[in-house]
């Protein structure tokens, strides 16, 4: 509105009035005016608005003074509308009369036309007050919005909650004719008349009564108005002459005059009656309307309740449906620890704060002698099979101050490794203790039996090094040059050293006899060489002693015997004899070599061959000079006579 | 000793080695009793006549040791050491004042060992 508004002052009382202007706002102006300034700004608003043009007044104000220039249009709301000029055209707002007679100063004073109307006014509503009949004015629905004086003594407050209705203001006896008039004057629109109402008064007279309804001529055609005159006729009657008025005839027509008055009364009742219960259905309906209005809001939250609702179900099965899938993870990997659980050999037991079992591996149960329905039951009333003394000490000092222990306990020939450590729960927090046996005994075994090897390893390796030292002292007693010491100490280590490949390959526990004697030969002709006897194991110390002398044996054939000519044979057979010891007898034998003769200067070879049999094999040897050929004859005692 | 040469009882199952320290402590000076390789005959041995001193190899095949060789020795108090590839560790609580010589020996430190043995 702001936008389409142009502000300027403008002074109501001294500068030109604007003219057809469709609405003056003027609230709260004139209360400040006096009623001679009031006298010439009112007429000005009037000069200044077009014909039925509006008037907008604070609450407190009025035009009453000037009710020929304005019409109320609803007085509750000080808002008016301009008359048609009554008083005849080109009437002068009073300001320009008033510069006119500024500018016109010391001329002949002009009669007042202003206070020739407010006389005219004042007489009027004189004439009005004391002789015109009691009137109202009132709208098309009987509500009375305006009241002369005198009405009372047709008019009477009713009953209940103020009301301005005539029909409920009008004294008993008035109401049903009043009505009927007012219904016939709304209808046609044209004056509508009823005479002799008959009217009691309070001290018992009876009023003739004339009621005029007639329809106001310039009221807005929107909201017709009404003016409602009451006209006593004649004087107020007794009871007693009002019903010898009324009676024509005889005393039947008293008789019926009186049953008519009765039934009129009997009327009047049942209308008061219908009234109330009219009013009563009145203010149900309202309430059933308000509770109505509430109910609908208690609906429309209701359905926002609903949809609410609807979404949380939807988040609820959403949270549900996940809910259900970690159960569901949860369940598979307690499956998994119940399994774990159930197949571990690992002995586990867990414990609270106060030492009470909360769980343990089946494992446990061959320790403790723990049973299911022990859970719950302190650790410290089970008895152990093995020997735990610094258990509960460990368990404290891993609740106390979350100290991990490990500790190493032999029972038995058994051992177990006995790991004590703090149990955390999800806030890390420790919230008792794990105690954990493991079965290490194959463990323990295999740690004791690896040092053993490593011993053993040692020993044959330093045992080894010290032969091989002894080979070479031996080698440089006899042996001049570095050629001939190579020549001769060479093979013997390399014959070494296919006999420990022999040993080794059998994880150092034997050798078969015909796979040495085999390997010894391999570089041979089976033409000169046979071998024959059974399967005969050789421990690895024996297998090393009999290895070197089977060198010995065929360096000194290829060299002085048999494999030194083409035709040359060598056999070597041998049998076990079972007698008090078990015993091996091997006979090499050589043929068809140059005569042999048996050797009578001892060299290295004869004197190795010699030591190894008797004293490293704690056997006996004999030698065959024969004329074809060399014959050892050897025994030595072997501890399996089995074998492959 | 007295005018004669110090008789050293040698015990060791293998030949070679026997073999080349018999023939060392022989050069040095030493009449060898010997080289044996088997509990009872060593002991015999003794009985019938003390050896100066002796030098014996621990394990001798066929799960036999010189320990009672080693207590034979003790009871007539001829002074002796070990000579063998196992650890001090591996040697009985009772003889584990007895000097060791470990394998692979060094044919110097043996006559050493010899020499300190008889001055014992």
């Amino acid at each position: 509105v702001r936008d389409l508004c142009i502000f300027s002052p403008h002074s109501v009382i001294r500068d030109p009035p604007f003219s057809r202007i469709d609405l003056v706002s003027c609230r709260n102006l004139l209360i400040y005016f006096g009623p001679e300034i009031q006298a010439q700004v009112i007429p000005t608003f009037h000069y200044s608005l077009r014909e039925g043009g509006y008037l907008f007044l604070g609450t407190s104000e009025n035009v009453t003074q000037f009710s020929d220039l304005f019409t109320p249009l609803d007085p509750k709301l000080r808002l008016f509308r301009a008359r048609k000029d009554q008083l005849g055209t080109g009437r002068l707002p009073p300001q320009l009369t008033g510069l006119h007679h500024l500018l016109a100063a010391g001329s002949q004073p002009r009669p007042h036309a202003l206070r020739g109307l407010a006389f005219r006014h004042a007489l009027e509503s004189r004439v009005l007050e004391r002789h015109a009949p009691a009137h109202v004015v009132v709208d098309r629905e009987g509500e009375v919005v305006y009241y002369s004086s005198r009405t009372g003594k047709y008019l009477e407050p009713a009953v209940g909650s103020p009301t301005r209705q005539l029909f409920s203001l009008a004294r008993r006896g008035l109401r049903m004719e009043l009505r009927a008039v007012f219904r016939q004057a709304v209808e046609t629109g044209r004056m509508a008349t009823r005479e002799d109402i008959e009217l009691e008064s309070d001290e018992g007279h009876v009023q003739l009564v004339a009621v005029t309804i007639e329809p106001l001529p310039d009221a807005n055609a929107s909201e017709p108005l009404f003016v409602v005159l009451f006209i006593d006729q004649g004087p107020p009657l007794s009871r007693e002459a009002a019903i010898a008025r009324g009676k024509v005839g005889p005393d039947a027509s008293a008789q019926l005059d009186a049953d008519l008055r009765e039934t009129r009364e009997r009327l009047q009742s049942v209308v008061e009656e219908y009234e109330t219960a009219l009013e009563e259905l009145k203010s149900s309906n309202e309430e059933l309307v308000s509770v109505n209005e509430e109910s609908q809001s208690t609906n429309e939250e209701l359905e926002a309740s609903k949809e609410e609702l609807q979404s949380l179900n939807e988040e609820l099965h959403t949270v549900n449906a996940e809910l259900h899938g970690k159960v569901e993870a949860l369940d598979s990997a307690n499956s998994d620890l119940q399994n774990l659980f159930d197949n571990s050999q690992v002995a586990m037991v867990f414990l609270d704060r106060e030492l009470l079992i909360r769980t343990f591996t089946p494992a446990m149960g061959r320790i403790f002698n723990v049973r299911d329905t022990d859970r719950g039951r302190p650790l410290t009333d089970l008895s152990s099979s093995i020997p735990l003394p610094s258990l509960f000490t460990d368990v404290s000092a891993a609740i106390g101050r979350g100290e991990t222990t490990e500790r190493r306990i032999s029972h038995d020939a058994t051992h177990y490794l006995v790991r004590i450590a703090s149990y955390r729960n999800s806030d890390q927090r420790i919230d008792g203790a794990v105690v954990t046996l493991i079965d290490v005994t194959s463990l323990t075994d295999a740690e004791t039996h690896q040092a053993v090897l490593i011993a053993e390893l040692n020993h044959r390796v330093r045992n080894m090094l010290t032969v091989v030292i002894g080979l070479i002292e031996q080698n440089t007693k006899k042996n001049t040059t570095v050629e001939e010491f190579k020549n001769d100490f060479m093979p013997r280590l390399q014959a070494m050293s296919k006999t420990y490949d022999l040993v080794s390959r059998e994880n150092w526990t034997y050798a078969s006899l015909a796979e040495q004697l085999g390997q010894v030969l391999a570089p041979f002709s089976s033409d000169n060489v046979s071998i024959e006897g059974p399967a005969v194991r050789l421990k690895p110390k024996q297998a090393l002693a009999l290895g070197m002398t089977l060198h010995e044996l065929a360096t000194n054939s290829v060299k002085y015997g048999a494999l030194s000519a083409p035709e040359g044979r060598i056999n070597v057979r041998w049998s076990r004899s079972n007698g008090a010891l078990p015993a091996l007898s091997l006979q090499w034998r050589e043929r068809g070599g140059p005569p042999a003769q048996k050797p009578i200067t001892r060299g290295f070879g004869l004197r190795l061959i010699e030591g190894q049999v008797t004293h490293t094999l704690h056997g006996t040897m004999s030698i065959d000079a024969a004329a074809d050929g060399l014959t050892f004859l050897f025994e030595f005692p072997i501890e399996d006579a089995r074998g492959p | 000793v007295n005018g004669r040469r110090p008789r050293i009882l040698l015990v060791e199952d293998e030949w070679l080695i026997a073999e080349t320290m018999a023939t060392t402590l022989r050069a040095d000076g030493f009449e060898i009793v010997g080289p044996m390789w088997s509990a009872e005959p060593a002991c015999r041995s003794i009985r019938e006549s003390a050896p100066d001193a002796a030098i014996l190899d621990i394990a001798l095949g066929d799960n036999e040791t010189s320990y009672p060789i080693a207590r034979c020795l003790a009871e007539h108090g001829v002074p002796f050491a070990f000579m063998s590839g196992y650890s001090q560790l591996q040697i009985p609580a009772e003889f584990r004042d007895v000097p060791l010589v470990s394998k692979p020996i060094s044919l110097s430190a043996l006559a050493g060992m010899v020499g300190e043995l008889l001055r014992r």
